[in-house]
């Protein structure tokens, strides 16, 4: 029953990675869909983390129609860069943004997103949305889902 | 504390692993030509998916759109004016053209000459005090000459300067005196008083009826036969003893679109 329960949560993340990823290859950057993905491995188990890690480099190459390489790197780049740099800059929220703006510009030279009103009226809508969200779910004391963060450092430092 | 950080160790080369493993598979299918088999295969099916929230979208656009698109009409309409502004002065200028090509042709087709006789044609230059035509000394404009509208002898050339030339009316009073005739032969000296066109000095005998086509008698740079106009009235003075034929042109030197200098 657990399992099941486990199975079902891995398969709505999915859904909602494959939604989230086809809206905003409509309007723009990933904005939402890399912090969704960081979010989702960052607070996995092991096994789930890296079915969502395959599923979200397979869906990401896929709607975006870039290279498996470019998709592999900037998601695997983006969480190892997250997870294993808190040495050199201990603020979550800062690293996640040097990561995640690092990550835009390469997928916006990749696919080479139109700059116009809307697109960037997206992208700044999305960051707001997607600080919001780190703020209140994935920094904060409990993460996404409720599942409980390892980490013992406050959001800001 | 140390078997914690051992196992934290062994955990991140535990994933680092993994990820190098799926890298390789990624590689490998990459390599075979899977990937793409597989990519194309996934963009089909979430293509549905796409669509919707396409549609989706464009509803939500479409008021932002629709006041952009009428900010971009308004400056379309704008340039639109200033556009239809410019084909308006373009096409007086086409009417104008045309009015002196159609003068032209009529000209050419109407008025008697010789082969090698230049033709010289002007654009008046309607001034009440001087009156004068848009070509002079360069176009070949001599002094005397005569100036025609439709056929019809107005005036004579007075002064002639490169590229202008003033011309003395009939209707002006001046200096210029040119001797015409009527249909049944009856001579006199045109003379203008301003206003009209005077056949003065003719003999108080000769019998003359209203109507009559009034043509030049021909003299030094005037031709024989050119006509002048009608006779319109006759007046005569008992004490005097000619009479004096008032000339109606029907044409005017100032409502010509074209002259002929003759």
């Amino acid at each position: 029953m657990i399992l099941l329960g486990k199975i079902i949560q891995l398969l709505a993340k999915m859904i909602v990675l494959l939604l989230v990823v086809t809206f905003e290859f409509t309007v723009g950057h990933p904005v939402l869909f890399i912090t969704l993905i960081v979010s989702f491995l960052l607070t996995a188990r092991p096994l789930s983390r890296y079915a969502l890690f395959i599923v979200a480099v397979w869906i990401f190459s896929s709607v975006y129609d870039i290279s498996i390489f470019i998709s592999f790197g900037v998601i695997a780049g983006m969480y190892f860069g997250f997870k294993y740099t808190s040495q050199y800059l201990e603020s979550n929220i800062r690293r996640f943004f040097i990561y995640l703006l690092f990550s835009l510009s390469v997928i916006h030279f990749s696919v080479q997103v139109p700059i116009s009103f809307w697109s960037m009226f997206y992208l700044g809508s999305a960051l707001l949305i997607s600080f919001i969200f780190l703020v209140k779910f994935l920094f904060a004391n409990y993460g996404f889902l409720g599942t409980k963060m390892q980490s013992k450092y406050t959001f800001f430092r | 504390m140390k078997v914690q950080s051992n196992l934290r160790f062994q955990h991140k080369y535990q994933e680092i692993i993994v990820f190098a493993v799926i890298f390789v598979v990624f590689a490998v299918g990459n390599f075979l030509g899977l990937t793409d088999l597989f990519r194309n295969l996934t963009q089909r099916a979430i293509q549905p998916l796409l669509n919707v929230e396409v549609s989706l979208l464009s509803q939500f656009r479409n008021p932002y759109e629709s006041a952009v698109l009428v900010y971009t009409k308004s400056e379309y309409v704008a340039q639109l004016e200033s556009q239809y502004a410019q084909a308006l002065t373009q096409l007086a200028e086409l009417q104008q053209l045309r009015s002196e090509n159609k003068e032209l042709r009529r000209m050419l087709n109407t008025t008697e000459r010789s082969g090698s006789q230049k033709v010289i044609v002007g654009v008046p230059i309607v001034s009440l005090a001087s009156p004068a035509v848009g070509v002079g000394m360069v176009d070949g404009v001599e002094l005397g000459q005569m100036v025609l509208v439709d056929g019809i002898l107005v005036g004579t050339i007075t002064d002639v300067s490169q590229h202008q030339s003033k011309v003395l009316l009939l209707t002006q009073v001046g200096e210029k005196r040119v001797i015409a005739q009527t249909e049944s032969g009856v001579e006199g000296i045109l003379m203008g008083d301003g206003k009209n066109v005077l056949l003065t000095q003719v003999p108080r005998s000769a019998e003359i009826q209203e109507g009559e086509l009034v043509l030049t008698s021909g003299q030094e740079g005037i031709q024989r036969g050119v006509a002048v106009g009608v006779v319109r009235s006759i007046s005569s003075d008992p004490a005097d003893a000619s009479q004096t034929l008032q000339i109606s042109q029907l044409i005017s030197f100032y409502e010509a679109v074209l002259v002929e200098i003759r």
